[in-house]
């Protein structure tokens, strides 16, 4: 590996812990050779490792923001509850039938709600089963050119291989 | 990542209006949504807009949340999109470039040095576009490794790479030129 490269893998994999050890041990042995690259790999320690590292602690949010989200999402439950019963009277009101006509319209409302939760998250399901195969496809497309590659040793293989495509 | 003490059981909960168990959800998951929010924008009020926008989304769309994948990366992902609509909608402006002193605790003096350098990184933050932005504050804050990072964004592992090598080489630059300036 020239110089260019060591530096691009310092910038990032190096000072980010992606390594495996055998490229790692390349790197440092690289470093213990080349005074550029050790000098090149000072300056990123202290330009863009060290500054982030006294960071502020993460603080959790004013609690007015989650009585804003609150009284939002409550306003929409409540739209939702008042849009259901709403629609409910007004079912009563059309049906306002004799007892056996009424309990057959029912028993078809019924069956229809029946009918259409159930196909609902059968719909859902499939589309997420879809998506999810298609996701597994290029995972497993990346997988197979680990392999070909020669590199395709357990989980180490997508940092290898990465590295790889990214530098040559 | 995907250390959030939620359970199943509690989305479901939330699913079907339990307002109880959308609350436990924000107290687990609100601290690094705002963090997110923040460090993206470097505006406190804004992140704490981001922060509200996020959380309605996430209450609208949590029915559709397919288990198979974590919860903590779904919720990084509506952030970081939300973070990003907002930016559009209000470039620059809305980010001035010492808005970090608001966010930051009175400096005590032995501290001051330290907020300096904060004030520095956030200054520098600005000068990356979004997306440069989004893969630096997921990795430096947010601890998130590179596979993380390319799930959160739906982008691959390599384009992490790449966006987090322009984004520290822009930083080595302008970080360079900021120092020469105070010189
Ligand atoms: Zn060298």
């Amino acid at each position: 590996m020239n110089c260019k490269k060591i530096k691009d893998i310092i910038i990032t994999d190096y000072i980010d812990g992606q390594l495996t050890s055998r490229i790692r041990q390349q790197i440092d042995g690289h470093l213990d050779r080349c005074e550029e690259c050790r000098a090149f790999a000072q300056k990123v320690k202290e330009t863009v490792v060290l500054p982030f590292k006294p960071a502020a602690q993460p603080e959790d949010p004013p609690e007015f923001v989650w009585e804003r989200i609150r009284s939002s999402v409550q306003k929409e439950e409540s739209l939702l509850q008042r849009i259901g019963r709403k629609a409910a009277r007004y079912v009563c009101g059309i049906l306002y039938l004799p007892r056996p006509a009424l309990a057959a319209v029912l028993s078809v409302v019924v069956l229809f709600v029946v009918v259409s939760s159930v196909q609902i998250p059968a719909l859902q399901r499939k589309t997420a089963v879809n998506s999810y195969l298609s996701e597994q496809l290029v995972y497993l497309a990346s997988l197979d050119a680990g392999t070909l590659n020669g590199n395709n040793n357990g989980d180490t293989f997508d940092m290898g291989t990465d590295i790889e495509e990214f530098l040559f | 990542m995907g250390n959030m003490d939620i359970s199943r059981d509690l989305i479901k909960k939330a699913v079907h209006g339990d307002i109880e168990a959308f609350e436990a959800i924000y107290r687990a998951t609100s601290r690094f949504v705002f963090h997110i929010a923040l460090r993206m924008t470097n505006n406190r009020a804004n992140a704490e807009d981001i922060t509200q926008e996020v959380f309605i989304k996430v209450h609208k769309n949590l029915w559709k949340f397919r288990f198979e994948s974590q919860i903590s990366t779904w919720m990084y992902r509506i952030t970081v999109n939300t973070v990003m609509n907002y930016m559009r909608k209000s470039p620059k402006s809305t980010v001035p470039l010492a808005s970090l002193e608001g966010y930051l605790p009175d400096a005590r003096h032995e501290e001051f040095e330290r907020n300096e350098q904060r004030r520095l990184i956030g200054r520098l933050l600005n000068e990356l576009n979004p997306d440069q932005r989004a893969v630096l504050v997921l990795r430096e804050f947010e601890g998130l490794d590179y596979r993380e990072i390319a799930r959160v964004l739906k982008i691959k592992i390599n384009t992490v790479r790449t966006r987090l090598k322009r984004a520290r080489e822009k930083l080595m630059e302008r970080g360079r030129e900021a120092v020469r300036n105070e010189l």
